[in-house]
């Protein structure tokens, strides 16, 4: 199945990602593996940018409940992912919308923080000690973990940037959670 | 969704969030269910501890798969209570009236000789005033049609001969509405299938998928018709042949829930069954299948059934009914219409299944289709009572735009 954007994730950065570019004409996927914003977030501070229902009248394809599992590369330009339930979508341009630690945006381990659906590259210090700071409501460290990004928002695989691949919300880092 | 633990289930990950009590449509309607998070996760410690721990309350879920849809730790919130009441759950107050709804083989092959009769006296005030007394069948229900003859029946003597000129098979498991209520699904699946060039076969054998059941608590009777089709499905398989569907929830019930609930191996088949629409929508995407439509002017609303989500292969109907020239589509809000299978039919639901279904009847007026179009048969007895719209299921569309 092929669309002009797939956004993966249907959380708020996702759905607002989904929102601009459906608005501008063109044909979007959403694949929202749980959470949305039909869900009041605390995280998103009781703004709502637009609600799946909304996606759905513009046009949108929302799949709820499906995950993406992993993608198929071309060298630094990613052709299609593939979802839990047995779906390929194609596109020419793919928004990374995971968010972080709670949605499995991103996966800590005792050693490593790495980025499970497309093995993006994550930046994090090598230390374990250096992750957190003992006041609770100081600026956490692993607040900062995140997706490395080139300055327009593409995510790098393995040290190269990805073509077509940009990251938004919150699994770039760098939000203050606890204190919130 | 990703395992994070090894507990029945997975009912450990549940974080306590309640976004699926959210987006429940049995807790906005009534206040005497505890909710998916408290009937699942919450309570399966309780009854694992103790039985006596069981809510009767958890009768009212509707397996309609919202909570597992929006768990973000992947906890299988609605097989936990289907497995708790199969395994906790009383009899019913109602047994042969449940037997009734949920043996949908016996129940059609019974009627089906009778079909004119039974149909004429079905409507009939005094009738359903007993079934309402006697059986507790809710009297304001509009009850399916039967058809005098069955979708197998004009399938051995018109069309399975034609089948044998085509090079490529494919195997279809007709479903119980198709075969004892609305034979047409199946004659316009043929005509479909036939149209992209390949012919149909039966199944050796094929039984009721068993989800009605299920959802009555008639385990041992559902295990024993699924073990039936497991092993026509791995006949067919053995052809080479894919297994295809007309119905979302019978393709849910055969693909994920003799796993998750009957514990019964699906893996032979589980990749080579799927819904028509789904099939066909691929072919046509890999250039193997072309398909010529003529106009058809009509203004179709496509509602997502519940199980249809669940399986997440809307997009393909979607596009498929796209493919029609002049057909203007509105794809409906995915709310529930509220009769979860044989749970609308009881006395004691209607209301609820009522209230349920207003918000999605409210879509539909709104919407102001000249036909609503579903995979589900349940919700196509639902919409229609309750809109006066007709409903379709999308191969009718197709088979009637075909040229």
């Amino acid at each position: 199945m092929k669309y002009d954007v797939v956004v993966i994730g249907g959380g708020s950065s996702g759905c607002r990602a989904a929102k601009a570019n459906a608005a501008k004409g063109r044909s979007v996927c959403v694949v929202s593996a749980g959470l949305t914003l039909q869900a009041t977030k605390p995280e998103s501070e009781g703004r709502v940018y637009a609600d799946l229902y909304e996606l759905r009248k513009m046009g949108v394809a929302v799949l709820r409940g499906d995950t993406v599992l992993s993608g198929s590369w071309d060298g630094a330009k990613l052709l299609e992912v593939h979802t839990s339930n047995g779906l390929t979508l194609q596109a020419d341009e793919f928004i990374l919308a995971t968010g972080r630690f709670f949605s499995k945006g991103l996966v800590s381990t005792m050693d490593t923080v790495f980025e499970p659906v497309l093995g993006a590259d994550v930046d994090f210090p090598s230390d374990r000690e250096k992750w957190f700071n003992a006041d609770f409501f100081a600026p956490q460290p692993f607040e900062q973990i995140g997706v490395r990004t080139t300055a327009d928002g593409h995510i790098f695989i393995k040290g190269e940037a990805a073509e077509n691949v940009k990251a938004v919300g919150k699994i770039l880092g760098g939000e203050r959670h606890a204190k919130k | 969704m990703q395992k994070n633990n090894d507990s029945f289930l997975n009912f450990e990950a549940c974080l306590k969030c309640s976004i699926c009590n959210t987006v429940c449509p049995m807790m906005e309607v009534n206040a005497l269910y505890p909710g998916p998070k408290k009937s699942g996760p919450d309570q399966e410690r309780y009854r694992l501890k103790d039985p006596a721990f069981y809510d009767y309350a958890l009768k009212y879920c509707l397996n309609c798969k919202r909570c597992e849809l929006a768990c973000p730790s992947g906890v299988q919130v609605a097989d936990l209570i289907q497995r708790a009441k199969l395994q906790y759950g009383s009899r019913s107050k109602h047994p042969v009236r449940d037997a009734i709804l949920a043996s949908t083989d016996f129940v059609g092959t019974m009627a089906s000789p009778f079909a004119l009769i039974v149909n004429s006296v079905l409507p009939l005030k005094p009738v359903k005033a007993v079934l309402d007394g006697a059986f507790g069948i809710d009297s304001r229900r509009t009850f399916p049609k039967y058809s005098s003859e069955k979708f197998v029946t004009w399938f051995k003597l018109h069309a399975q001969k034609e089948q044998e000129k085509y090079s490529k098979f494919v195997s279809y498991f007709h479903g119980c509405y198709c075969n004892y209520n609305y034979p047409q699904l199946g004659k316009d699946f043929v005509k479909v299938v036939n149209a992209a060039g390949y012919g149909v076969h039966l199944l050796e054998k094929e039984r009721c998928c068993g989800v009605a059941l299920i959802a009555n608590g008639m385990e041992k009777q559902a295990r024993k018709q699924a073990l039936i089709n497991i092993e026509s499905f791995g006949k067919a398989v053995e052809k080479g042949e894919t297994i295809l569907t007309s119905s979302s929830s019978c393709t849910f019930m055969m693909r994920s829930e003799y796993r998750e609930i009957l514990d019964l191996p699906t893996e032979g088949y589980r990749d080579s069954l799927f819904l028509a629409c789904k099939w066909l929508y691929e072919k046509i995407e890999s250039g193997e299948v072309k398909l010529k439509f003529k106009p058809l002017k009509m203004k179709l609303a496509y509602h997502i059934a519940c199980h249809m989500q669940k399986l997440g292969w809307q997009n393909h109907t979607i596009e498929l009914l796209k493919m029609i020239p002049g057909v203007e589509l509105v794809v409906l809000n995915q709310k529930c219409c509220g009769i979860a299978g044989t749970f609308g039919f009881k006395k004691e639901n209607y209301e609820y299944s009522q209230a349920i279904g207003a918000n999605l009847f409210a879509d539909i007026k709104e919407a102001a289709p000249d036909a609503v179009v579903t995979e589900c048969e349940t919700c196509k007895w639902q919409i229609e009572m309750g809109t006066g719209v007709p409903v379709m299921n999308p191969l009718s569309v197709i088979a009637a735009a075909l040229e």
